[in-house]
C-alpha cells in the first residue's frame, strides 16, 4: 500500500505570540523561531506507519514550504517514512490556499498512492481546507475529522469515524483510493529518540521549486484579538477586604449580580420547582 | 466583477430546524448582499418536504429560500450535497456562499470552492464589504493569539465558513422583515456514483463527556457534595440537562472527578449557557474560569461568595434538591405533583 502524508510546519503556538511592528507577520516572544511538525500531522504519520506495519508498501512524507520547513520533513524520516518530497517556495512567499492545494495535487498526481492522509487542521493559521481541496482536485472520496481509521487493502476499503459535535460520531466507509484528515486523537504517536532523529537518512529528500504566483485573495493584518470588556463579579459583603481585594484583581468574569435575584430559601420541593421555572423562563428545557 | 451579487447562505439543520449558527450567517449575509445590491439567498439542502424544519426562517429578512431536495441528501454526504450545490451553482451562480464552520461546512466548504475555483476562507468571525468595495474577512489563527484579516477582490466566488457563535443569534443586530421571503423547490439531478462515501451508523456522544470548553451546559459539584455515594445526585441533573459534568477543585481533590475535568483559573475555561454550581462556595479561583450566561448555585452556606454571581441562588441541600429537579425534568410533559415528595423536610442552613 502506498500511502502520502502531507505534513505542515506549523508555529509554535504555545509560546507567547504578537504581531510584527507592520502587522504583516506573526512574531514569537523568543530568540528564535520555534516550528514544529503539526501535531494533527504528526498522528497521520503514526496512522500511516501503523498501516504499513501490516501491509507494507511505502509511505511518502510531503511539505510545501520555505527551506527551514525541512525540518519537519527531516523527523518525519526519523520517524518511519521512507522518503519524503519538499516542495520549495521562496521564504516569505504569499499563500493562497487553493494555490498550495493545487501544487500538492499536482505532485500526488505522480506518486499514484492508495490512501491521502493529512491532518485535519493546523494550530497555528489552520482553516481546515487542505484535505477537501486535495480530495476535489484529486478527485477522491473525502473523510474529514477522523478519529479511528480501519483500512482494509484486500477488499480495497476504509472504515472510519468521524467526529462531530458535542461528542457525536458518524462510521462510514469508503472505497480506496481516498483521502482522510486526521485529528490529533485519533493515535498516540510513538517516541522517537533525537538519536533517531538525527540520524534519519538524509539523501531521501526530494526537493522540487515551485513557484506560487500571484495569491487571489491578500492577508492584510494580523493583530491581536480586541479585549472584550471585563464583567468582574461583585465580590460578596461578607468576605474579609483580602478576599474582595483579590477577588477583584483576579478578574473574575463572571456577570454581575442581577438585582432582583435574591437567594431563594424554602423547602427542597419548593426549591426544584423554583430551578424549573428558572429553566424555563430562560428556554433552557 | 463577480459571477453574481447574490450571497447564499447554506443552511445547516437539525432536529430543531435551522441551527442557530445559520441564522448568525444569515445576519451576516444580509449585510454582504446589501452592500452588493445583491439578494440574499438560503440554500437548504434535505430529503424531502422540509417546510417544517426551516420554520425558523420565517421574520428574517431573506430575500430567497432554495429548498433543494432530493432523495440522496437524507443524509449528509460529501458527494451527494457538493453534486447538488455543484448544479444550482452552475444554474444560477454567486458571488460569496457563507456556511459555519462546523464539521458539516468545513467538510463541504473547502472542497466547493476547489470545484468551483473560488476564494477559500474559513473559520472566520466577521465578512464584511469594505469601503473600498472589497471583501474582508477575518479569522482568529494561532489559537486564536492572533486575528488575521483577509481582504479579495470582488472577482468570481468566494466561499467562506463563519465560525458558530461568534456573533451570537440573541445579539443579532440586522433589522427583521414582515415579509415572507420567496421558496422555491429545486431538484438536482444527482448521479448515484456522486456519493463514494457511505454513512454506516451515527454514534451519539456521551453528553456528560463532552470538552466543558465547549459545553453549552455544565453541571459542577464540589465539596458540598461531601462523599462518592452523593455524586449521583450531579450525575443524574447532567442527565436530565442532557449537561456535561465538572467540578471544582476540591471535588478533583476528593476524587469525585479526575483532574481534566477540573473548572477554574488552573482547570479548564467555561461559558456555557447554563452552568449550575452545586456545592461550591465559588472562590475567585473557581468563578475565574467561569463565564456563563445563566448560573444557578445552589449551596448550604448563606456568606458562600456564588451567590453574588448567581442568576439564581438557592440556599438547600444539594442532595435533596437536585434528585427533584432531575425528576422533575425528566418526567416531561410535568406530571402534577405526586404524593411521593416528603414534605416539610428540613433543607434550611445547618
Amino acid at each position: 500500500m502506498r500511502v502520502l502524508v502531507c505534513v505542515k510546519q506549523a508555529l509554535d503556538v504555545r509560546v507567547a505570540l504578537r504581531p510584527d511592528g507592520e502587522g504583516r507577520r506573526v512574531d514569537q516572544d523568543e530568540p528564535e523561531r520555534i516550528a514544529l511538525l503539526n501535531p494533527a500531522d504528526r498522528c497521520a504519520l503514526e496512522e500511516a506507519m501503523r498501516w504499513k506495519a501490516l501491509y507494507g508498501g511505502e509511505v511518502v512524507a510531503l511539505t510545501l514550504g520555505s527551506q527551514e520547513a525541512e525540518a519537519v520533513l527531516r523527523e518525519c524520516l526519523g520517524r518511519g517514512a521512507d522518503r519524503a518530497v519538499h516542495l520549495v517556495i521562496p521564504a516569505g512567499a504569499a499563500l493562497d490556499l487553493l494555490a498550495v492545494a493545487r501544487q500538492i495535487a499536482e505532485e500526488a498526481r505522480r506518486g499514484s498512492y492508495d490512501l491521502v492522509l493529512c491532518g485535519e487542521k493546523s494550530i497555528d493559521e489552520g482553516s481546515a481546507a487542505l484535505g477537501p481541496m486535495l480530495a476535489e482536485l484529486l478527485d477522491l472520496p473525502q473523510v474529514t475529522r477522523a478519529v479511528t481509521l480501519d483500512v482494509d487493502p484486500a477488499q480495497r476499503r476504509l472504515v472510519a469515524e468521524r467526529l462531530l459535535e458535542r461528542g457525536d460520531r458518524v462510521r462510514v466507509a469508503c472505497p480506496l483510493p481516498a483521502l482522510v484528515s486526521v485529528t490529533a486523537q485519533i493515535n498516540e504517536p510513538r517516541y522517537v529518540s533525537l538519536h533517531n532523529q538525527k540520524h534519519a537518512p538524509m539523501g531521501r529528500i526530494e526537493r522540487r521549486e515551485v513557484g506560487m504566483g500571484e495569491p487571489s485573495m491578500y492577508r492584510v493584518e494580523v493583530g491581536l484579538p480586541k479585549p472584550r470588556p471585563r464583567k468582574v463579579a461583585q465580590p460578596a459583603a461578607a468576605l474579609s477586604a483580602a478576599d474582595r481585594m483579590s477577588f477583584l484583581f483576579s478578574g473574575g468574569k463572571t456577570q454581575k449580580v442581577k438585582k432582583e435575584s435574591g437567594i431563594f430559601e424554602g423547602d427542597p420541593d419548593a426549591a426544584a420547582e423554583r430551578i424549573v421555572r428558572f429553566l424555563e423562563e430562560k428556554g433552557l428545557v | 466583477m463577480m459571477v453574481s451579487n447574490d450571497v447564499w447562505v447554506v443552511a445547516e439543520t437539525d432536529r430543531d430546524g435551522v441551527r442557530d449558527c445559520t441564522l448568525e450567517a444569515v445576519d451576516e449575509g444580509r449585510r454582504l448582499a446589501d452592500g452588493l445590491l445583491g439578494s440574499l439567498v438560503v440554500v437548504a439542502l434535505g430529503g424531502l418536504a422540509p417546510d417544517a424544519r426551516l420554520a425558523r426562517l420565517s421574520g428574517w429578512n431573506i430575500d430567497q429560500i432554495i429548498a433543494v431536495e432530493h432523495p440522496l441528501l437524507e443524509r449528509y454526504t460529501t458527494g451527494g450535497y457538493a453534486a447538488a450545490l455543484t448544479g444550482l451553482f452552475r444554474d444560477r451562480p454567486a458571488g460569496v456562499v457563507l456556511m459555519s464552520a462546523t464539521p458539516f461546512g468545513q467538510d463541504l466548504a473547502p472542497r466547493l470552492a476547489a470545484r468551483w475555483g473560488a476564494r477559500f476562507f474559513g473559520d472566520c468571525v466577521i465578512a464584511r464589504l469594505t469601503a473600498q468595495k472589497e471583501l474582508r474577512f477575518v479569522q482568529p489563527t494561532h489559537q486564536e493569539k492572533i486575528y488575521t484579516t483577509f481582504t479579495c477582490p470582488l472577482e468570481g466566488t468566494a466561499v467562506a465558513t463563519l465560525r458558530p457563535g461568534a456573533i451570537g443569534v440573541e445579539k443579532v443586530t440586522s433589522p427583521r422583515a414582515a415579509r415572507q421571503p420567496e421558496i422555491i423547490c429545486w431538484q438536482p439531478k444527482i448521479e448515484a456514483d456522486a456519493v463514494r462515501v457511505q454513512v454506516l451508523d451515527e454514534i451519539p456522544g456521551d453528553t456528560k463527556r463532552v470538552d466543558l470548553a465547549t459545553a453549552e451546559r455544565v453541571v459542577a459539584g464540589g465539596k458540598g457534595v461531601g462523599v462518592k455515594e452523593n455524586w449521583q445526585a450531579i450525575e443524574a441533573l447532567a442527565d436530565a440537562l442532557g449537561a456535561a459534568v465538572g467540578g471544582s477543585r476540591q471535588a478533583a481533590d476528593l476524587g469525585l472527578i479526575p483532574r481534566s475535568r477540573m473548572i477554574g483559573q488552573t482547570g479548564k475555561s467555561i461559558r456555557p449557557r447554563l452552568y449550575v454550581a452545586a456545592g461550591i462556595s465559588g472562590v475567585y479561583h473557581h468563578l475565574g474560569g467561569v463565564n456563563a450566561e445563566n448560573l444557578i448555585a445552589i449551596n448550604t452556606d448563606r456568606s458562600a461568595p456564588i451567590f453574588a454571581s448567581a442568576s439564581l441562588g438557592i440556599l438547600g441541600d444539594l442532595n435533596e434538591i437536585l434528585p427533584r429537579v432531575a425528576r422533575r425534568l425528566s418526567q416531561a410533559p410535568r406530571a402534577p405533583r405526586s404524593g411521593s415528595a416528603q414534605p416539610g423536610e428540613a433543607g434550611g442552613p445547618r
